[in-house]
C-alpha cells in the first residue's frame, strides 16, 4: 500500500469511516512509516482544531433584521397547491395571469411611450410648440394622481410580490407602468396574449397622441432604470401563478430549485416508464426513483451514485430495470433494478 | 433541527410557523456563511439574503431532500455565486508560494492564534473545498449530506475535504514553522 492511499485511510479515519479491517492497516502502515504517523498526527490536531472553530452568532436577529421585507413577500405555496390552480386554469387565475401579463406589458409600453415622450417633449420643447410651464403642471398632476392609482391597483390585484432588493424602487416602477395606463389600455387588451416585443406603431401612435400626460413618464424616469428588477420580481413569483410566462431569468431569482448554480452542472432529469406502463423510473441528482405509475411516493430509491446516471432501459417484461453511470473518471458502470425484488446489483458490461 | 411539523405549516402558508423556522436556522444559515466568506459584514448579507430566499421558497421544498441540506445549499449557493471576490483564487497546487508572499503582511495582523490562523488558511482554498470543509466541520455533515448540499458526487466531495485537509495541514504547518506563533 502506498503512502498516498495511506492518507487516505487517514482521511477516512478522521470521518469514522474506516472499517475496522482497513485501520489495522492504516495502523501497521504508520507504525514503521515515520513520514505519515507525522502526517497523521497533523493531520488529526487539524481535524480537531476545525471542530473546535467557534460557533460563532450573528450580532443580532438577523430574522429580526429583514422583517421588514417579510412582509412585503408573498411566500411560495406548496407545489400541489399551485398545481391544482395551474392545470385547470380557473377563471381567477386566468384574470390574474392576464393582469400580470398587463402589468407587464404596461410597464414596456410605458418605457417605451417614456422615451418617445421624452424625445418628443424635447422636441416641441425646442421648436417652442409647448410652453414649458404648462408642461410641467401637467406632468405633476399626472405624477401625483399615478401614484394613487398605482396603490389602489396594487391591492386590488393582490400584487404585493416585491423583490425584497427593489422594495423602494419598485414602487417607482409601478407609477411609471400605472400612468401609462390610460393611455395604453386600449392596446393591452387587444392583446392579450402578447408578445409584448410587438409593442410597437400602434401603441407609440396611442402615446404620442396624450404627450402631456406622458412627460410625468419622463420625469420619473425610474421606471425606466428599474424595469429589470420589476422582472426579476415577477419571476421570482411566477412558477405558482402564472407558468405561462416565460421571461428570461434575471440573476438568480430561482435558486432554491435550482440548486447547483456554479457547482455543478445540472443533470438531465431521465426518465422512462416500463413496457406495461405499471411503473415509471426517475433519474435524478444521481439517484434512480422507481414509482408506480400514477404514485408519488418511490416504490424504490437506489443508492447515490458517484457518476452521471446516463440510460435507463427496460427490460421487455418490465421486470428489470438497467441503468448506466458515467463515473468522473470516465468509466461506465452498469446497474441492474430487479422490480420483483426491489434490489439493485452491479451488472457486467 | 427543525420540527417536520413546523415545516409543513409553514409551506402550508403559516407565516408565524415560517418566521419560527427562520429563526431557528439563522444561526447555521449565519455561520456557513461567516466561514465561506470569512468576513462578518459579508455573512450577514448572504445570510439575510439566503433566509429572505428560504421564506420565498420554502414551498418547494420536498420531503425527500433533508431540510438541513436544503437550507444549506441555498446559502452555499449565495455565498459562492453572489460573493465571488475578486481576490485571485489560488489553485490547490501553487498555494504555497502565494501564502509564503503574504506571510509577513499576516504576521503582523493576527493577534489571535490557531483559530484565525484556520479561518485565514479556510480562506485560501478555492470556494467548493472550503464549503464542503465548512459543511464537514461547521454543520456536522456526512459525505452524503455534503454530496446533497453541494450537488456533487460522493467521491467528489470525498476528495474536496481530503485535498483540503492536505493543504490546511500545509498552511499551518508552514504558519508554525515560520515560528512566530510556534
Amino acid at each position: 500500500m502506498t503512502c498516498q492511499e495511506v492518507i487516505e485511510y487517514m482521511n477516512r479515519q478522521l470521518d469514522d469511516d474506516l472499517g475496522e479491517h482497513e485501520y489495522e492497516i492504516l495502523i501497521k502502515h504508520t507504525r514503521h512509516c515515520p513520514d505519515c504517523a507525522a502526517m497523521f498526527e497533523r493531520l488529526k490536531k487539524l481535524s480537531e482544531e476545525l471542530g473546535n472553530l467557534p460557533h460563532v452568532m450573528p450580532k443580532y436577529s438577523l430574522v429580526d433584521a429583514i422583517l421588514p421585507q417579510l412582509e412585503q413577500i408573498v411566500p411560495f405555496r406548496q407545489p400541489e397547491a399551485a398545481s391544482v390552480e395551474i392545470s385547470p386554469v380557473t377563471p381567477q387565475t386566468a384574470r390574474r395571469a392576464k393582469e400580470r401579463h398587463q402589468l407587464r406589458f404596461r410597464a414596456i409600453t410605458g418605457i417605451i411611450a417614456a422615451s418617445v415622450a421624452a424625445g418628443l417633449f424635447l422636441v416641441s420643447y425646442n421648436a417652442g410648440l409647448f410652453p414649458s410651464s404648462g408642461s410641467f403642471g401637467d406632468a405633476n398632476k399626472a405624477e401625483s394622481s399615478t401614484v394613487a392609482s398605482a396603490d389602489m391597483a396594487d391591492t386590488q390585484m393582490s400584487m404585493k410580490e416585491v423583490h425584497p432588493f427593489a422594495a423602494n424602487s419598485s414602487n417607482k416602477a409601478e407609477v411609471g407602468t400605472e400612468s401609462v395606463d390610460p393611455d395604453s389600455s386600449g392596446a393591452t387588451n387587444r392583446s392579450t396574449n402578447d408578445d409584448y416585443h410587438v409593442t410597437t406603431e400602434e401603441d407609440l401612435g396611442i402615446s404620442k397622441s396624450d404627450a402631456g400626460g406622458m412627460s410625468s413618464n419622463a420625469g420619473s424616469s425610474g421606471g425606466v432604470t428599474n424595469e429589470p428588477a420589476a422582472g426579476d420580481k415577477e419571476t421570482g413569483s411566477s412558477t405558482d401563478e402564472a407558468p405561462s410566462i416565460s421571461e428570461p431569468n434575471q440573476g438568480n431569482g430561482n435558486n432554491g430549485s435550482e440548486p447547483n448554480q456554479g457547482i455543478a452542472p445540472v443533470p438531465t432529469p431521465l426518465q422512462a416508464s416500463s413496457p406495461d406502463g405499471s411503473f415509471t423510473a426517475k433519474a435524478s441528482n444521481f439517484v434512480i426513483y422507481v414509482y408506480d405509475t400514477g404514485d408519488t411516493a418511490a416504490l424504490f430509491e437506489s443508492e447515490r451514485k458517484n457518476g452521471k446516471i446516463t440510460t435507463l432501459v427496460w427490460s421487455e417484461d418490465s421486470k428489470q430495470l438497467t441503468y448506466e453511470i458515467q463515473l468522473e473518471s470516465g468509466g461506465m458502470e452498469r446497474y441492474v433494478i430487479d422490480m420483483e425484488t426491489l434490489t439493485e446489483s452491479k451488472a457486467a458490461h | 433541527m427543525v420540527e417536520p411539523g413546523l415545516i409543513r405549516a409553514a409551506q402550508s402558508g403559516d407565516r408565524d410557523a415560517l418566521i419560527t423556522l427562520l429563526r431557528e436556522i439563522e444561526t447555521h444559515v449565519y455561520r456557513t456563511a461567516y466561514y465561506i466568506l470569512n468576513n462578518e459584514q459579508d455573512a450577514m448579507d448572504a445570510a439575510q439574503e439566503a433566509l429572505i430566499r428560504i421564506y420565498t421558497k420554502i414551498g418547494s421544498y420536498e420531503e425527500k431532500a433533508q431540510f438541513k441540506t436544503w437550507i444549506q445549499r441555498i446559502v452555499t449557493n449565495i455565498c459562492i455565486d453572489k460573493f465571488r471576490r475578486s481576490k485571485p483564487t489560488v489553485s490547490i497546487d501553487e498555494h504555497e508560494m502565494v501564502f509564503r508572499e503574504k506571510q509577513n503582511v499576516e504576521d503582523e495582523v493576527l493577534s489571535a492564534y490557531a483559530v484565525q490562523d484556520i479561518r485565514n488558511a479556510i480562506d485560501k482554498l478555492p470556494e467548493h473545498h472550503r464549503a464542503v470543509v465548512v459543511l464537514r466541520y461547521l454543520q456536522d455533515f456526512s459525505y452524503n449530506e455534503i454530496a446533497d448540499s453541494l450537488d456533487l458526487p460522493l467521491n467528489t466531495v470525498k476528495s474536496y475535504l481530503f485535498r483540503a485537509r492536505q493543504q490546511l495541514q500545509t498552511l499551518l504547518h508552514d504558519y508554525q514553522k515560520g515560528g512566530v506563533r510556534g
